[in-house]
């Protein structure tokens, strides 16, 4: 029973001595002590304070992940209204038109906004995201929207959904939902068409020219589950509120710009 | 709220609960600055919730470990306005990834022991971090020296055990 304390060097000269004397006749103890002698090398690496701060995880950002994550159901859900709109315009012959348009040179916001429903145009398919806009996958442009239909039909709350900006450069599609978040500005990020491995950041450009980091990431096997080119999703911040962004880079480690996606807002 | 959200939040409670408190602290080290820290901590545990795959088959604690350690780089390098001249201080903080390993290791052990029953952990405080000898130890915390000795070989056991679940032991 003394055991643990003697490997912790808690015990007193003289019972730390009988505990000596007793383990050299009895293996069991011997074996028992030699055990736990083993955890003080994995107990010195941390610190009182490490522990403290295990026991206290920042709540803040528990109520940020949960109020994020509906954010994020909301959005889909109106992009899915939109989705199933552009489901109507395309059968009209009407959407053609930009989607050919936007193939390598730089669309946006106003007009492209209902192409959030398009994505499947580029064979993107959103594998995160079950309910994002454009799941019906593939290059089936007429395809079906599966959005629900009362969201459809009525046309205000289409217009209260979050616009995405979206903008387009060498086959890399990036698309941005800006939603205000305190006194910044949260953004839902869709991108596709970036070589996996690829080291991606965003960045807010102010009004003023000034550069705000808003997030970044690796484009990795993880964005890719079933090989293949297919969209990556993730969510940023930016401390600006829409009204001072002028821009959005997006910029690989070297600096190199993938797609800028201008502020139509 | 929709099925679908509840089970969206319980997840990320779930993911919260179980690694928000030592990514916060590892990220806190390597960035000095609790809101940056929150922010990527954030972000990781968002990553996570939005790639359930990844938590399907690959250890979750590394891949964390690793997306967090990635942003702090990435933030720490955007800070710098002209990507050429970043590459040496970028350098600097981008920790090797024996480091990353280890760090994964220690704060599962932090993890382990801050999961220890609340007397486990008590004991384990007094007789080894801050150095109490059994006696010390049980006037401290208001118990007889047989307790201390008992708990603390009690203590030791269970983390044995818990450590042994995380993949860690000795």
């Amino acid at each position: 029973m003394s055991l643990g304390a003697h490997m912790l060097g808690a015990l007193d000269a003289d019972e730390a001595a009988r505990v000596e004397t007793h383990m050299e006749t009895c293996p069991e103890c011997r074996a028992e002590f030699e055990e736990l002698s083993g955890l003080s090398a994995l107990l010195s690496r941390v610190s009182e304070e490490d522990v403290e701060q295990v026991a206290s995880p920042p709540t803040a950002v528990l109520d940020r992940l949960i109020a994020a994550s509906a954010r994020r159901r909301r959005v889909n859900r109106l992009l899915m209204g939109l989705a199933a709109t552009v489901g109507a315009i395309v059968v009209g012959g009407a959407a053609w038109m930009f989607v050919q348009d936007g193939t390598g040179a730089r669309t946006n916001t106003a007009a492209t906004a209902p192409a959030a429903g398009l994505a499947s145009a580029e064979g993107v398919s959103p594998q995160f995201n079950k309910d994002a806009p454009g799941s019906s996958g593939g290059n089936d442009l007429v395809a079906p929207s599966p959005g629900p239909s009362d969201a459809a039909s009525d046309p205000s709350r289409i217009m209260l959904a979050p616009v995405p900006l979206i903008a387009r450069n060498n086959g890399v599609e990036a698309r941005i939902t800006p939603v205000q978040s305190g006194g910044g500005t949260a953004l839902d990020i869709s991108i596709s068409g970036v070589t996996r491995g690829t080291s991606c950041r965003v960045i807010a450009v102010a009004l003023d020219g000034a550069e705000s980091p808003a997030g970044s990431w690796t484009i990795d096997a993880a964005d890719y589950p079933r090989g293949g080119t297919a969209t990556a999703t993730f969510t940023a911040h930016t401390e600006l509120s829409m009204d001072r962004i002028k821009r959005f880079e997006f910029r690989t480690e070297t600096g190199r710009v993938l797609v800028s996606v201008p502020n139509n807002h | 709220m929709s099925p679908a959200g509840t089970a969206d939040e319980q997840l990320i409670r779930s993911l919260f609960d179980e690694h928000a408190g030592s990514l916060y602290g590892y990220v806190l080290r390597l960035t000095g600055d609790p809101g940056k820290a929150e922010d990527v901590v954030q972000e990781t545990l968002l990553r996570a919730w939005k790639h359930p795959d990844v938590l399907a088959d690959r250890p979750i604690r590394a891949w964390l470990f690793t997306v967090a350690r990635n942003l702090v780089v990435d933030h720490h390098r955007a800070r710098k306005s002209r990507p050429q001249e970043t590459s040496d201080e970028a350098l600097a903080v981008l920790p090797a990834e024996d480091e990353l390993e280890r760090a994964v290791e220690s704060w599962g052990v932090a993890d382990a022991i801050a999961a220890l029953r609340p007397e486990h952990r008590a004991v384990l405080m007094e007789t080894y971090y801050r150095g109490r000898s059994v006696k010390e130890a049980a006037e401290v915390l208001g118990i007889p020296p047989g307790t201390v000795k008992s708990r603390t070989y009690y203590a030791l056991r269970a983390l044995k055990l818990a450590l042994e679940e995380r993949g860690l032991a000795p």
